[in-house]
């Protein structure tokens, strides 16, 4: 067994003993993904608090349905698409409970959020793809995260999303091109 | 720029490769330097979304107990959840019965003020 199969036996014994109840299996699994469903609620949502929220909520949503879960995917695909419903379920709760525009929320300075770990994140989340990441709107983005980070189908993206095929793929060509302007920008100053 | 540069500019955002273009836009840009250094940014900004997948953002050291903390506390959370729903109930069913009072005097004033005006 190669190492890669020990920790995918691992991971499914430990999936079998969370769906009989077995708390401590469950933390193991939470522990195991943290930094994977963080991740992608960071980039569903550009706001490291926020996306606190949706991965702590996302992992207990988690608990609660894991005796349904099959063991057909892969858990860490299940969890994805938990934190993307979960981050979608934030986004509509704030919506109702705020009157700021999401795109206010989200462009916080990073001043404005407290996790201590926010020194030590990969450097590969700057820059300014990440930049121009954040100043998309959330419907774009999403779409573009899902698609070319997560390589998630438009038939998935648009079951997720609640939209049609065509508006993914509409979102997705709009999001490609406005990050392609905004990363290109100086460059096309240059050749007018 | 030709047509042909328009409508590759037009239609690259929306594809994965420009082999996804069609023969006829594919072969358009292989021939125009112009077309093939569009096609060289978006393939550049997917190649760097991509790598975005391996990139990891640390969770913040509380969030593993933070989790278990709540699925402890399910009960209790569940609990008052219910002792919401509970309590948006009985408001709920108490503004529905003022309302029936309230309702119920206007009628009668109403019909009050009617018999005394034709008694009058």
């Amino acid at each position: 067994m190669s190492s890669l199969e020990v920790e995918r036996y691992e991971e499914s014994e430990l999936v079998e003993r969370a769906s009989r109840g077995d708390q401590a299996a469950f933390t193991e699994l939470v522990r195991a993904h943290q930094h994977e469903v963080y991740t992608l609620a960071v980039r569903m949502v550009s706001d490291r608090e926020l996306a606190y929220d949706v991965a702590q909520e996302a992992f207990v949503r988690a608990w609660r349905a894991i005796e349904r879960f099959r063991g057909d995917a892969k858990f860490s695909t299940w969890m994805h698409r938990i934190t993307v419903n979960t981050a979608f379920t934030h986004r509509d709760r704030r919506k109702r409970t705020r009157t700021d525009s999401l795109d206010d929320i989200y462009r916080e300075p990073e001043s404005a959020s407290l996790t201590p770990e926010r020194g030590g994140e990969s450097a590969a989340m700057q820059g300014p793809l990440e930049d121009a990441l954040k100043e998309l709107p959330e419907s774009l983005r999403a779409v573009v995260v899902l698609k070319d980070v997560y390589e998630w189908s438009h038939t998935e993206i648009a079951e997720h999303l609640d939209i049609s095929v065509t508006a993914a793929k509409v979102r997705l060509h709009r999001a490609r091109k406005s990050l392609r302007l905004t990363l290109w920008k100086h460059q096309d100053e240059g050749e007018s | 720029m030709s047509t042909n540069c328009t409508i590759v500019r037009l239609r690259l955002p929306g594809v994965d490769s420009v082999d996804d273009l069609g023969e006829q836009l594919a072969g358009h840009v292989e021939t125009c330097l112009t077309c093939q250094a569009e096609a060289a940014r978006y393939r550049t900004l997917r190649d760097r979304l991509g790598g975005l997948s391996t990139a990891m953002v640390r969770a913040p050291s509380a969030l593993v107990p933070s989790v278990t903390y709540r699925i402890d506390h399910l009960d209790d959370e569940e609990a008052n959840g219910r002792s919401v729903v509970m309590r948006r109930a009985a408001i709920a069913v108490s503004a529905a019965a003022g309302a029936a009072v309230a309702a119920t005097a206007g009628t009668i004033i109403v019909i009050g003020l009617r018999r005394g005006h034709h008694a009058a």
